[in-house]
């Protein structure tokens, strides 16, 4: 019986305030559909041919199977499955807004630490392997 | 994106294909690196 390696969950922080609340959670994915994904987000959206229009929706598609939980709501408070369908009935700059916070957190790297940090505690961040250095050739 | 490609393949010893379905994490630690050593740009 073989293992499939689970994927990473991602979930999304949201700095636009139009989105306060809204709670998304997406599976990590392979680099071959990430680069797909980066084609479609860089894509002129006022501007599409019929073939651009046939890859977004298999984008959607794409993004709806790692598309792990959300708590989108219709206007009449029931909530929206997490699934194609439920993807589908969303506006498409929604869509892709979420996207594009999905993608930026599979690539970018963490933010940095706090510049500040309490004095005399051991640091979180385990300690790198250093090699010693090399003999200065000045001396 | 094609050179990208190939210069990852040839870095990490793998065909395309192979790398095409590695987890993007891979993209993380890539940015990761970049940012501690960037690439020099060819003037």
């Amino acid at each position: 019986m073989g293992y499939t390696p689970k994927r990473r969950v991602f979930r999304l922080r949201f700095e636009d305030e139009e989105y306060d609340g809204l709670v998304v959670k997406v599976r990590s994915t392979s680099v071959g559909r990430l680069l797909e994904f980066m084609g479609f987000l860089a894509m002129d959206t006022d501007d599409l041919t019929p073939a651009d229009v046939e890859k977004i929706t298999g984008l959607f598609e794409a993004f709806a199977e790692v598309l792990a939980e959300w708590n989108v709501e219709t206007e009449d408070g029931e909530p929206v499955p997490a699934t194609l369908d439920g993807v589908r009935t969303q506006d498409a700059d929604f869509v892709m807004a979420i996207m594009r916070v999905w993608f930026q957190a599979v690539t970018q790297p963490p933010a940095p630490l706090p510049a500040t940090s309490s004095a005399g505690g051991p640091s979180a961040v385990p300690p790198l392997p250093m090699e010693p250095l090399s003999p200065s050739r000045a001396s | 994106m094609a050179r990208w490609i190939l210069r990852n393949c040839e870095r990490f010893g793998c065909l395309p294909s192979e790398l095409l379905e590695e987890d993007a994490e891979l993209l993380r630690l890539l940015a990761i690196e970049q940012l501690a050593a960037p690439e020099e740009v060819a003037g």
